[in-house]
């Protein structure tokens, strides 16, 4: 019996997210090669550089928006189900988030994809950050406006599943899997007040020509309300496999279970009120909110550091009951030879990397040195492009054969994929930091200066060398995706059905439940605390600049 | 974790605890007897790392690559 | 709870760390005169005509008796006005003052290899006051997306000695 067989209806739901979310894995990450090639002047015969911002704009909207949203309802729903051994309460209710937020998915891909076509008229090519007054298509931002009602009624899925549980269950502890669901959550509640504002108040009515000036800081700073929770929103279901399911798989057991409900709080309470640590060159800001947006924004440090060794510590369980000994040595007695563990363990490895850049980024003055510049998507790149991406590809290889029932095909494959994207990730980030501190600017067709006969100094290694990592990188990248699409693909449709595809027993923690106090699974505390200090951090700032007017003072919209 | 035990295992003795039934593990530890020293060490290595990149990038990089914002 | 005396000191080293990070910036801002820029004034985008920005320059003021120079530039689609027909020449040596803003969309205003680095936003008037050390050219780079050949905005910012100055290029 595996998950498939227990609750079949919640299978169902979960498969179809992975199935959208694997096909916009397949294609943004296609644009992101095309996109490196013709960034480094390796191959720029795909299209033409203006044709290269509507590919950019589908690369992260396909990815950073699309692939994980869908990606994390699957896992939800997974984790939810199983830990409260209970099916969604209403199929109806539950089909109908996944055809919403699908929907909304078809209606901003064609709007993005539209800009190919030559003289269309239908375009978005606005960059997922979509700041006007660059305009999209209005279908662009309606279909972003019906993901995210679409992921509500998710979240509001997950919290009737658990009311429902609640009343069955009055004395129990909120079981981790769902506790981690719930908290992710709440924090996408939080942050996604500032988006929908945003979208559905500013862009969509400005878009649909309803008032004509817009004003450009009042969204930018919205989307940043948004913005950073954003990659918490991505990180945090990371975290909830490396804490859940990657001591299991390092053949351990979680080091705390209450360890891993404060780190969830401090991501509720800390995520929303750091965004202006992305507009630290902003004007229009004062310093001393860009300075409490720093302050918390280094707070968010210790979560991760805490995880980092709750994770490690669990992993170095496993190695020792494995029989594991020493200082370092334990570290070979790990199953480097499962596909699902070693994807986890070298995306944490990667996270410690990005964790670093993440570091200089927070700091508000020394962002100034890498601002806008290459090092910010060699940061996200090494932090939502592998700790969460190549976490959920690896995890991928353990839940589907739960979800279809049957077992993993091409294996040897499975455990080349990644190991390869690590290799290609190395080559590809390490050159985009240092390109980035040599001032190479982000999101940019061509990135070397055309008619100036400047040119960009690098500190570390040469601009050639850099160009080359990063084309080779990017190709790499490619060839660990196929592989990944492959094995799943193949898996999927012809692997051996069996009732037990893998082991899916997911053992109690070290340090148990019993052990945690109560007040950590106080959600209307928590969810308070975080509301007020994101009203600490926003609400004046807010309330200035919208005093001349919401849309003043106004620019006009222009075509992108 | 609010885990079914029927969800486990190849074998069916619920005396036995998961280490016992898994034949990759040698020996269970329980949580008086474990000791994370090497998470330790490698934690408190990232952190030395970490302190020296940072005053790198921040006193080395950032600070000596003026013209800089003075006001 | 149980927390290992290991997690305990490891959670006291981050809070150490977290504060370091925070003195840190704490002491580039006020001893190294590492700034960023702060809240300055809003503008209206669509008549910037009628204010300084309608006349993008270089121009000499003088202030506590010391002579120094303000750079008003537009940043449009897809050009620095100065700065992209003609590079915005400054003395070394000297407080420069640079108004920013856009008539347009957003933009970026990066001087490359250097800590000069902020948004043009159009309705916000970017404020930054620097002293440019040597006398050589630097690039300057948009690097914030603005359009379809947002790629081919770029500038030049001539830094000439101070007794090179020619101050006939002035706007008045």
């Amino acid at each position: 019996m595996t998950f498939l067989h227990k609750f079949p209806k919640a299978a169902k739901v979960s498969k179809a997210n992975f199935i959208v979310a694997f096909i916009a894995l397949g294609l943004g990450g296609f644009f992101g090669f095309i996109q490196a090639l013709h960034r480094t002047g390796v191959f720029r015969g795909f299209f033409n550089s203006g044709e290269y911002y509507t590919l950019l704009t589908g690369h992260g909207v396909l990815l950073a928006l699309i692939f994980t949203t869908f990606f994390i309802a699957g896992l939800f729903v997974w984790g939810v189900t199983r830990s409260l051994e209970r099916e969604p309460e209403n199929m109806t209710f539950t089909w109908s988030w996944f055809w919403i937020m699908t929907i909304g998915l078809v209606m901003a891909a064609v709007a993005i994809l539209g800009g190919l076509v030559p003289n269309g008229s239908i375009r978005a090519a606005v960059l997922y950050t979509f700041y006007p007054p660059l305009q999209a298509h209005p279908m662009f931002y309606i279909g972003l406006a019906l993901v995210l009602i679409g992921s509500w009624m998710a979240g509001a899925d997950w919290f009737w599943s658990y009311r429902k549980w609640r009343e069955e269950n009055p004395t129990d502890r909120i079981p981790i899997l769902t506790f981690m669901t719930l908290f992710t959550m709440l924090m996408w509640y939080v942050c996604t007040i500032g988006l929908a504002i945003e979208v559905v108040g500013l862009l969509i009515p400005w878009s649909l020509g309803w008032v004509v000036e817009i004003e450009p800081l009042l969204p930018r700073t919205l989307f940043w309300f948004f913005g950073h929770a954003v990659v918490y929103f991505w990180l945090l279901p990371a975290y909830y496999v490396w804490y859940a399911i990657l001591p299991k798989l390092s053949g351990g057991r979680l080091f705390s279970d209450s360890m891993t409900r404060i780190v969830f709080i401090i991501f509720l309470i800390l995520s929303t009120p750091v965004g202006y640590h992305h507009q630290y060159a902003d004007a229009g800001i004062s310093l001393g909110f860009k300075f409490y947006a720093m302050a918390t924004t280094m707070l968010l440090l210790l979560p991760s550091l805490m995880t980092l060794f709750t994770v490690v510590a669990s992993m170095e369980h496993g190695a020792r009951q494995r029989g594991g000994k020493g200082y370092f040595a334990w570290v070979g007695k790990l199953p480097w030879d499962r596909p699902a563990f070693v994807g986890c363990a070298l995306a944490g490895i990667m996270f410690a990397a990005g964790g670093f850049s993440g570091m200089i980024n927070a700091g508000m003055n020394v962002n100034l040195l890498i601002h806008n510049t290459l090092w910010i998507p060699g940061h996200f790149h090494l932090t939502v492009g592998t700790a969460v991406a190549l976490t959920f590809m690896a995890i991928s290889y353990w839940l589907v054969p739960q979800l279809t029932g049957r077992k993993l095909k091409f294996k040897t494959l499975a455990l080349i994929q990644p190991y390869t994207w690590f290799l290609g990730m190395t080559l590809m980030s390490n050159a985009m930091h240092r390109a980035g501190l040599a001032g190479v600017p982000r999101r940019t067709a061509e990135p070397e200066f055309n008619t100036n006969a400047m040119s960009f100094d690098p500190v570390f290694g040469t601009m050639g060398e850099m160009k080359w990592q990063i084309a080779i990188g990017g190709t790499i990248l490619l060839i660990s995706l196929i592989l990944f699409l492959w094995v799943i693909t193949t898996s999927w449709l012809a692997g051996e059905k069996s009732d037990k595809p893998v082991d899916d027993y997911i053992p109690e923690p070290l340090s148990g439940v019993e052990h945690t106090p109560a007040v950590l699974d106080n959600m209307k505390l928590w969810f308070a605390l975080a509301l007020i200090l994101v009203l600490l951090a926003y609400s004046f700032p807010l309330w200035e600049m919208i005093q001349d007017g919401i849309f003043e003072p106004g620019a006009l919209p222009r075509p992108s | 974790m609010a885990e079914n035990n029927s969800s486990s295992s190849n074998k069916s003795d619920p005396s036995q605890s998961w280490e016992q039934q898994n034949p990759e593990i040698e020996r269970e530890i329980g949580i008086e007897e474990y000791q994370p020293k090497g998470t330790l060490t490698f934690t408190l290595m990232y952190l030395g790392l970490v302190v020296l990149m940072w005053l790198f990038m921040y006193f080395v990089e950032f600070g000596g690559n003026a013209p800089s914002i003075i006001e | 709870m149980h927390i290992h005396k290991f997690e305990r000191f490891w959670i006291k080293l981050s809070f150490g760390l977290i504060a370091f990070f925070i003195a840190s910036v704490i002491y580039g801002f006020v001893a190294m005169d590492l700034k960023v820029i702060g809240d300055y004034q809003t503008i209206d985008p669509q008549n910037l005509g009628e204010t300084e920005f309608g006349t993008p320059g270089v121009r000499k003021v003088t202030k506590n008796g010391q002579t120094e120079y303000e750079v008003y530039v537009q940043t449009i689609q897809f050009a620095f006005q100065p700065g992209t027909a003609r590079p915005i020449t400054v003395p070394a040596n000297t407080r420069v003052t640079f108004y920013i803003t856009s008539p347009d969309v957003l933009h970026g205003f990066e001087v490359a290899g250097t800590n000069i680095n902020t948004m043009s936003i159009p309705g916000q008037v970017a404020k930054l006051t620097t002293i440019f050390p040597e006398s050589r050219e630097y690039g300057l780079v948009c690097n914030e997306y603005c359009g379809p050949a947002h790629h081919i905005m770029e500038g030049k910012i001539k830094v000439v000695p101070k007794s090179e100055f020619d101050k006939s290029n002035l706007v008045q």
